[in-house]
C-alpha cells in the first residue's frame, strides 16, 4: 500500500515514467526501436502573463488562451482557499488549440495516450492542457490539473515548514480522486456508471482494492466517489484536512484513521456499505442491459454501432472497438453472428488512430462507410467500401486539425461532421462526398457535435453547447435548417443532450441524456407537426450511449457499460413504444446566450514572446565500486527549456584509482538535442578515458575525446530515419600486447527503424519491429578504412489471441576494418541456455522464435512481512539458433526450452529459462536455467 | 590545601550537577522583573469578558522594527509579557525574544511542535506540542526548569488555565485536565472528533468543540458532563465568548453563536470560503477571516453583517483588534489595517511572506511570524 519516501523521491511518483528515457541515449544512434512523437507543426510560442500564471500559446489561439488564464486565476483563487495555501511563483500553463496538436508536445517524453485530457508535470510543475472544442471540458480540466499542483505543493509545503524529510505518499486513486472531486463538484453520470458498475455487477470494490487498480479511468472515478463519501458522512471540509493533518502519519491509511476518527478497516467498511445502499435499490426500478436488450459482443471495447443491410439483405452491425490492444472497426454480422475486421488502427501511417470513443461511424445505404482517422498532423475522411472491403477515397481539409462523427446526406452524395480549426473551435461542417466544396455550416466559439442529416435531407440535427446551460456542460441539440441557414432549439434544459439519431421518418430523434442520473436514451417524437413528446427509453444505472435506429426503426442499437466495459446491445422498438409518456415540447427559435470569459484587466500583466530558458530538471549522483574497474563516481545534469524543446544533457564522472590520475580519468559529456522541429537533432562534445577488459583484447584503455551530431527524421509514427556522426580521437592501448591504435576518426552511422509493435505487460505481442543500421569509420588523416559496421535486427510478432503470440527474430551484426569491434552472444537476452557473453566475435548472427503465452493473470501472497503481488506471469517456448565468429563461420549453436515472465510493475520483468542446448545433431541431457530481468525480445 | 581542594571539588560537582539537572540554561533575566507579582500584564486573549480592551493605538505607516529568524514556522500564537516574547515552532523550539530589541534572550527544545496555543502566566508557561514525542506541561522559563510534563498523542488546539488546572485537547479527541502545579490527572474525558477549538474556561465551565461536530460543556472541577451539543459542522479555531453566548467556526463556513448554558444554537452566519479560524470580538462587533480572504464585521447579537472587506488571499488566522484598527493577516503575505467601524482598507504592510501566526501587539509592535521561518516586529 502507501509507505514514506523521501521528499526527492516524491517527485517521481508523480512523473510519467518516460521521463527516464530521454536521457539516455543509445550510444550509436538515439533510441534502438520505438514509436515517434512528430514535431509537424511550427509553434510561434507567446506568454501571457497573468497574476498567478504564466500562459504559453501561439496566436492562432488566442482566445482560446485568454479563457484558460480566466479559468486558471478562478480556479486558483478557489483552490487557495480549499488547500488554505499560495503558490509564491508563477505557474506555467500550456494551452493546444486540439488535441492533434497537443500529442506533440515536448514537455515530458514519450507519447500521449490518445484519451490524455491533460497532464502535470513536476519538475518544473508545467500544466499542459488541450481544447477540444468545450469550454466547460476545458474548465474542468485545467482546474483537475491545478489540484494536482496545489497537492504536490501543500504536502511539501506540511513537510517542510516542520523540517520534515519524509512524508507518506498519497495512492494514485486518492490523488486523481481528489483532483476529480475539486473540479467537478456536481454529481458526474460517469460516477454511478463506474461505480454503479462494480457494485452492480458483483465486483464490489474495497479501499484495499483500489490500491491495486492501475492508472486507468476507472480510478478517477472511484477516488471522486470516495470523496464525496468523505465529505457526506464526516463532514464537509474533512477531504482538505487530510492535506492539515497529512505530516503525522506514516501511511495514507493512518492520515485518514487520525483525520476521520475511525480505523481504515471501519472507514472501509463504511464505504463499502454506503455505496451498496446507493447502488442496490436502482435495480428495483432500473435494469441491467444483460437482462434486458440482446447482447452482440462478449469481447474488448464496443462502441459506436451503426445498422447496415448489405446487398444480400444481411443485417450487419458495423462499430469500433478495441479487442486485441489497438483500435478497429469491425463487422458483425446478425444471423451468423461472425465478425469481421475491416480496419485496423493504430498500426499504419493512415490509421495512427481511429478517435475511438470521439467519432463515430457513418454508413450509407448502398454500402459506403465513412470514418475518420488520424494521419500525420491532422484527420482525414475514409471512405471504405463494405462490399469490396476496400478503401475508394480519402482526402483531407488543409483548416481543418480535428474531424469527428461523419453523417451521410440520404442520398449519398454529401457529407456532413464535426470539424475543429487551428484556432480550437468546433463547428458544423459539410462537403462533397469526395471532399470538394466543403461549407462551413457554423462559425462560432461553441462546440458542435454529432451531426446528423434528416431522413429528408433538408435539416441536420446536431448536439451544442450553445444554450444557457452549455457552459456548464450541458449541451442541448439543435437544428440546422439548410435551406435558410437558420438554427432552432430541438431540446436544451441543464440535462445535456448527445448523439441524436433520427428515424427513418424523420418524425423521431433519439439520443442520450443523463436527465434521470445516469446516462440513457431517451426519445423525442412528433418533430414534423412541431408538438414534441419527450419520454425515455432505458433506464440501465450503468449507463446507455450512441443509439442508433436499426433494422427500418423497428429497435435501437446502442453501447452500454456492464462489466468494466463497453459492449453493444440491440433493444425492441417495443421499449420506444412502451417508454413513459413524457411532457409536451415544442421547436423554439434559437438565441445565443453565453461567451467564454476573457481575462480581465487587474489579472492581466502583459505578452510576451517566449524566450527559451533553461532550469534543472535532474541532478543526481551515483558513487559505485567495481571489482574490476574499481571506485567510479559520477554525476548527470539536464536541463530543459520550459516547453521541453531545447535539451542540455551533462554526464561527468571520474574513474581513478588514484589522486594522481584523477585529473586525467575525468570523463564528460555535454550534448544539446532539439526538438522544436519535426527534424530533432542535436550536437554534443565528450572525453572518456576508462580502463576495459573483454575476452578477446584483455585489458586495455580505451580514450576518446570528439564531437556527436545526432540526427532524426521521422516519416511518421511509425518509421524514421536517423543519422549520428561522430568526429574524435580515439586511442586504444592494450595492457597486456603493450599495443596502441589510435586515430582521428570520422564516424558516421545510419539507421533505419521502424516500430508498429503492440505491447502487453511482459513484451511485444503484436506487429513488428525493424532496426537496419551502416556504419564507416575513416581516419581522417591517412583516409584508412578504421572499422565498419551493419547490423540488421527484424522482429515480427504474429498475434494468436489476446494474450499470446508468435514472436521471431532476426538478427545479424558485422563488423570489419583495421579495429574491428567485436559482440557477444549469450545469455538472457539473447542465446538462452548458454552463459552470458559465451561467444564473440566480429559477426554475429541470431534467430530466435517464441510462442508467448498467459500462465497466471496475478497472484497475491500475503506474508508476515507484507504483501507481494505479481501481475502478468506469461510463460514462453522457445527456440534460438546463433553464432558468433570472426573470420570462419563455424556450426550453429542452438537451445530450446520454457520460459517464464513476471512484471513486477514499473520497468522490471522478471525472466526464468530452463533450456536445453543443442548443436542440431545432439541434445544436451542437462538442462540450464538463467534468471534475469528485461522485456522479452 | 586539602580543605581548599575539596571546596573546589564540591564547587565542580555542583556545577555539573546543576547543569545536568536543568535544560538548556542558554539566557539571561533582562531588568529587574519582579518574579512574584503578575502586574503589568494580561494576556490578550479571546477569551476573557468583554468588558472593553486597553487603548492601543498604532502609528502608520508601519514599518520594520526587527525581524528574527527561527528553526521552523511559527504557527502558535505569538505571547507577550513585561519585556519579552514567547514563541514556539513547528520543530518544538521556543525563542524567548525580547521584545524591543528582537535579540534571543533564551531558546529551549521540546519534542514535537508549538501547533497549540500556549497559556503565559507568571513565571510558568503552560504548553502542549503536537505529534511525535507530544508533551504538555509547565515551564518555569524565568529558571528555564522544566516543573512538570505528561505524555499525549497530539496535542492541538489552544490550552487552557483556570482554578489551578491546566485543560488540553488533543486529535484523538482526548480532553484532560491537570492539576497545574504538579501534572496530576484530575480528569479526562474521550470526545467525538479531534479537539480542534481547543479548551475554553469560562466561570466553572470549561468547554471544547471538535472536529466531529460536537460542542462539550462540562464542571470544571469534577468533569461532569453538562451539555454536549451535535452540531454537524467540523468546528475549526478557538471558542470566543462574551459571557452569554460561545461563538465558534466550522470548515463549512459557518459561525455559530450558541448559548453557554445549555448549547442551543442562537444564530448561524454563513461566509464565503470555510473558516480556519476564531473569531475576535471587540464591543458589540465580531470580527471573523475566512479562506476566501473575506473579513467579515458581525453584529455580534444578530450575527447580522456590518461589512465585508476581500483581502483576495486565504486568512488563516485571526485577527487582532485594537480600539479603533483591525489587523488581518493574509497568506498573500499582506498585514491589512482596516478601519473597524466602516471596513475601509487604511495601509498594508508587505512581509513578502505568508504570515502563518495570528498578530500580537505588544508594547507598541504589532508582531507576526511568516512561512519564511521569520518573527516580524512593526511599528
Amino acid at each position: 500500500m502507501s509507505f514514506r519516501i523521501s521528499l526527492s523521491i516524491l517527485k517521481y511518483l508523480f512523473l510519467s515514467v518516460f521521463i527516464i528515457l530521454i536521457y539516455s541515449p543509445g550510444a550509436s544512434g538515439q533510441y534502438y526501436f520505438g514509436q515517434n512523437k512528430v514535431q509537424y507543426t511550427d509553434f510561434d510560442w507567446q506568454v501571457l502573463s497573468s497574476e498567478h500564471f504564466d500562459v504559453y500559446f501561439y496566436p492562432e489561439e488566442r482566445n482560446v488562451a485568454e479563457t484558460g488564464a480566466r479559468y486558471a486565476e478562478d480556479a486558483y483563487k478557489q483552490l487557495s482557499a480549499d488547500f488554505a495555501m499560495v503558490i509564491d511563483k508563477k505557474i506555467p500553463l500550456i494551452i493546444y488549440s486540439s488535441p492533434a496538436y497537443f500529442t506533440q508536445t515536448n514537455v515530458i517524453p514519450g507519447l500521449l495516450p490518445e484519451n490524455v485530457g491533460g497532464f502535470t508535470e513536476f519538475y518544473k510543475e508545467r500544466v499542459v492542457v488541450p481544447f477540444n472544442g468545450s469550454y466547460n471540458n476545458f474548465r474542468r480540466v485545467i482546474k483537475h490539473e491545478l489540484v494536482h499542483v496545489f497537492t504536490f505543493n501543500k504536502l511539501f509545503y506540511n513537510a517542510h515548514k516542520r523540517k520534515k524529510l519524509r512524508i507518506a505518499s498519497p495512492p494514485l486513486w486518492f490523488t486523481e480522486g481528489i483532483a476529480e472531486f475539486l473540479s467537478e463538484k456536481r454529481d458526474a453520470p460517469e460516477i454511478d456508471m463506474i461505480v454503479g458498475d462494480y457494485y452492480l455487477n458483483g465486483r464490489p470494490i474495497s479501499l484495499y482494492d483500489m490500491y491495486y487498480m492501475g492508472g486507468a479511468y476507472p480510478i478517477y472515478k472511484l477516488g471522486q466517489a470516495f470523496c464525496q463519501f468523505v465529505d457526506s458522512t464526516y463532514g464537509s471540509g474533512k477531504v482538505m484536512l487530510l492535506f492539515e493533518n497529512w505530516h503525522k502519519g506514516e501511511d495514507f491509511e493512518e492520515i485518514l484513521t487520525l483525520t476521520l476518527g475511525e480505523s481504515f478497516d471501519e472507514i472501509n467498511k463504511k464505504w463499502m456499505y454506503s455505496q451498496k445502499k446507493k447502488y442496490y435499490p436502482m435495480l428495483s426500478e432500473g435494469d441491467l442491459p444483460d437482462f434486458v436488450a440482446d447482447k452482440l459482443t462478449r469481447k474488448g471495447f464496443n462502441v459506436k454501432p451503426q445498422f447496415y443491410r448489405d446487398a444480400d439483405s444481411v443485417n450487419w452491425i458495423i462499430f469500433k472497438a478495441n479487442r486485441m490492444g489497438y483500435s478497429g472497426i469491425y463487422g458483425l454480422r446478425l444471423d451468423n453472428r461472425r465478425l469481421v475486421s475491416f480496419v485496423k488502427g493504430e498500426r499504419s501511417a493512415n490509421y495512427e488512430s481511429l478517435h475511438l470513443l470521439e467519432s463515430s461511424l457513418a454508413v450509407s445505404d448502398n454500402g459506403l462507410m465513412a470514418f475518420i482517422s488520424k494521419k500525420n498532423e491532422s484527420d482525414q475522411v475514409n471512405i471504405y467500401n463494405l462490399e469490396t472491403r476496400r478503401i475508394v477515397d480519402r482526402f483531407e481539409f488543409d483548416d481543418l486539425v480535428r474531424i469527428s462523427s461523419p453523417d451521410w446526406s440520404p442520398d449519398g452524395k454529401k457529407l456532413v461532421f464535426s470539424g475543429i480549426t487551428k484556432r480550437g473551435h468546433s463547428d458544423i461542417y459539410i462537403c462533397e462526398h469526395t471532399g470538394e466544396d466543403l461549407q462551413r455550416l457554423t462559425d462560432d466559439v461553441y462546440r458542435d457535435s454529432s451531426p446528423k442529416f434528416s431522413p429528408d435531407g433538408t435539416r441536420i440535427v446536431f448536439s451544442s453547447d450553445r444554450g444557457i446551460w452549455g457552459h456548464d456542460g450541458r449541451p442541448g441539440l439543435y437544428l440546422f435548417d439548410l435551406k435558410h441557414g437558420s438554427i432552432r432549439t430541438l431540446i436544451d434544459n441543464d440535462n445535456g443532450y448527445y448523439s441524436p439519431d433520427w428515424s427513418s421518418g424523420g418524425d423521431s430523434v433519439i439520443f442520450t441524456s443523463a436527465a434521470g442520473g445516469a446516462t440513457n436514451i431517451y426519445i423525442l417524437s412528433g418533430i414534423k407537426n412541431g408538438h414534441m413528446k419527450f419520454a425515455r427509453i432505458t433506464d440501465l444505472p450503468t449507463g446507455a450511449f450512441d443509439p442508433a435506429f436499426a433494422f427500418g426503426d423497428s429497435s435501437i442499437v446502442f453501447s452500454s457499460f456492464s462489466s468494466g466495459t463497453f459492449d453493444l446491445y440491440n433493444l425492441g422498438a417495443s421499449a420506444a413504444e412502451d417508454s413513459t409518456a413524457g411532457d409536451s415540447l415544442e421547436i423554439e427559435p434559437y438565441f445565443s446566450s453565453w461567451e467564454p470569459p476573457k481575462l480581465n484587466g487587474e489579472l492581466k500583466k502583459g505578452v510576451l514572446s517566449y524566450k527559451t530558458k533553461y532550469s534543472l530538471d535532474i541532478a543526481q549522483s551515483v558513487v559505485a565500486y567495481d571489482a574490476l574497474v574499481g571506485p567510479v563516481g559520477g554525476l548527470q545534469l539536464a536541463f530543459t527549456d520550459m516547453l521541453g524543446n531545447h535539451q542540455y544533457y551533462c554526464v561527468v564522472s571520474n574513474s581513478a584509482n588514484s589522486s594522481r590520475d584523477f585529473a586525467k580519468r575525468f570523463n564528460i559529456a555535454v550534448t544539446y538535442f532539439n526538438r522544436e522541429k519535426r527534424i530533432n537533432w542535436g550536437i554534443g562534445g565528450y572525453r572518456f578515458k576508462y580502463d576495459l577488459y573483454n575476452e578477446f583484447d584483455g585489458d586495455y584503455t580505451e580514450q576518446q575525446f570528439g564531437v556527436v551530431g545526432l540526427m532524426s527524421y521521422p516519416f511518421g509514427r511509425f518509421r524514421r530515419m536517423e543519422l549520428t556522426t561522430y568526429l574524435r580521437q580515439y586511442e586504444k592501448e592494450y595492457i597486456l600486447f603493450d599495443e596502441r591504435i589510435k586515430g582521428l576518426l570520422f564516424t558516421p552511422y545510419l539507421s533505419y527503424i521502424k516500430d508498429t509493435s503492440i505491447w502487453e505487460q511482459t513484451g511485444p505481442i503484436e506487429g513488428m519491429r525493424l532496426n537496419l543500421t551502416v556504419g564507416v569509420s575513416y581516419n581522417v588523416k591517412t583516409g584508412e578504412q578504421f572499422s565498419r559496421l551493419f547490423l540488421g535486427d527484424i522482429r515480427k510478432y504474429f498475434r494468436i489471441s489476446n494474450y499470446s503470440c508468435f514472436a521471431t527474430r532476426l538478427f545479424y551484426i558485422t563488423s570489419g576494418g583495421k579495429d574491428p569491434q567485436r559482440y557477444f552472444l549469450g545469455g538472457s537476452w539473447s542465446l538462452r541456455g548458454y552463459g552470458f557473453r559465451s561467444f564473440y566475435g566480429r559477426n554475429i548472427f541470431l534467430s530466435s522464435s517464441e510462442i508467448r503465452f498467459p500462465l497466471i493473470d496475478a497472484i497475491f501472497i500475503g506474508l508476515p512481512v507484507g504483501n507481494f503481488d505479481f501481475r502478468a506471469i506469461r510463460g514462453a517456448l522457445f527456440f534460438d539458433a546463433g553464432d558468433a565468429w570472426d573470420d570462419d563461420f563455424d556450426r550453429l549453436k542452438g537451445s530450446f526450452g520454457l520460459g517464464a515472465r513476471v512484471n513486477l510493475g514499473a520497468f522490471v520483468v522478471l525472466r526464468f529459462d530452463f533450456a536445453h542446448r543443442t548443436d542440431f545433431k545432439t541434445v544436451s541431457k542437462k538442462t540450464y536455467f538463467d534468471f534475469f530481468f528485461g522485456w522479452n525480445f | 590545601m586539602r580543605g581548599l581542594r575539596f571546596f573546589i571539588y564540591f564547587l565542580l560537582s555542583a556545577v555539573i550537577l546543576f547543569a545536568g539537572c536543568s535544560k538548556t540554561i542558554k539566557y539571561r533575566v533582562q531588568g529587574e522583573a519582579d518574579l512574584t507579582s503578575d502586574e503589568g500584564w494580561r494576556y490578550l486573549r479571546y477569551d476573557e469578558n468583554n468588558t472593553g480592551f486597553v487603548d492601543r493605538h498604532v502609528r502608520i505607516p508601519l514599518e520594520k522594527e526587527w525581524e528574527y529568524k527561527t528553526s521552523a514556522e511559527v504557527n502558535a500564537q505569538i505571547l507577550g509579557h513585561r519585556d519579552f516574547i514567547l514563541a514556539g515552532d513547528l520543530s518544538g523550539k521556543l525563542y524567548m525574544i525580547g521584545a524591543q530589541s528582537g535579540k534571543k534572550l533564551g531558546k529551549m527544545k521540546f519534542k514535537g511542535g508549538f501547533a497549540a496555543a500556549p497559556y503565559l502566566g507568571d513565571p510558568i508557561l503552560y504548553f502542549a506540542t503536537d505529534i511525535k514525542g507530544s508533551k504538555t506541561g509547565a515551564l518555569n522559563y524565568r529558571r528555564g526548569k522544566l516543573m512538570w510534563e505528561a505524555p499525549g498523542r497530539d496535542f492541538i488546539g489552544q490550552v487552557s488555565l483556570g482554578w489551578g488546572i491546566l485543560y488540553t485537547g488533543e486529535i484523538d479527541g482526548r480532553l484532560t485536565a491537570w492539576r497545574a502545579v504538579d501534572g496530576a490527572e484530575v480528569w479526562k474525558k474521550d470526545l467525538e472528533g479531534a479537539v480542534a477549538s481547543g479548551c475554553f474556561l469560562q466561570d466553572t465551565i470549561i468547554y471544547a468543540a471538535t472536529e466531529g461536530g460536537f460542542l462539550y460543556a462540562f464542571d470544571y472541577r469534577t468533569g461532569k458532563e453538562l451539555f454536549r451539543g451535535d452540531y454537524g459542522a467540523t468546528f475549526q479555531g478557538h471558542i470566543t465568548s462574551d459571557g452569554r453566548s460561545l461563538y465558534l467556526c466550522s470548515y463549512d463556513s459557518t459561525v455559530f453563536k450558541i448559548d453557554s448554558q445549555n448549547g442551543e444554537v442562537q444564530r448561524k452566519f454563513i461566509a464565503e470560503g470555510s473558516i480556519r479560524c476564531g473569531v475576535a470580538l471587540a464591543g458589540d462587533t465580531l470580527y471573523v477571516c475566512s479562506t476566501s480572504g473575506n473579513l467579515y464585521a458581525l453584529d455580534r447579537n444578530t450575527l447580522r453583517q456590518y461589512f465585508r472587506l476581500d483581502t483576495g488571499s486565504p486568512v488563516m488566522v485571526p485577527p487582532l483588534i485594537t480600539s479603533d484598527k483591525v489587523f488581518v493577516a493574509s497568506l498573500n503575505g499582506i498585514l491589512y489595517v482596516i478601519d473597524r467601524f466602516s471596513g475601509e482598507n487604511i495601509y498594508e504592510y508587505d512581509a513578502e511572506s505568508p504570515i502563518v501566526s495570528a498578530p500580537l501587539l505588544f508594547n507598541g509592535l504589532v508582531i507576526f511570524s511568516c512561512e519564511n521561518r521569520r518573527v516580524y516586529a512593526i511599528r
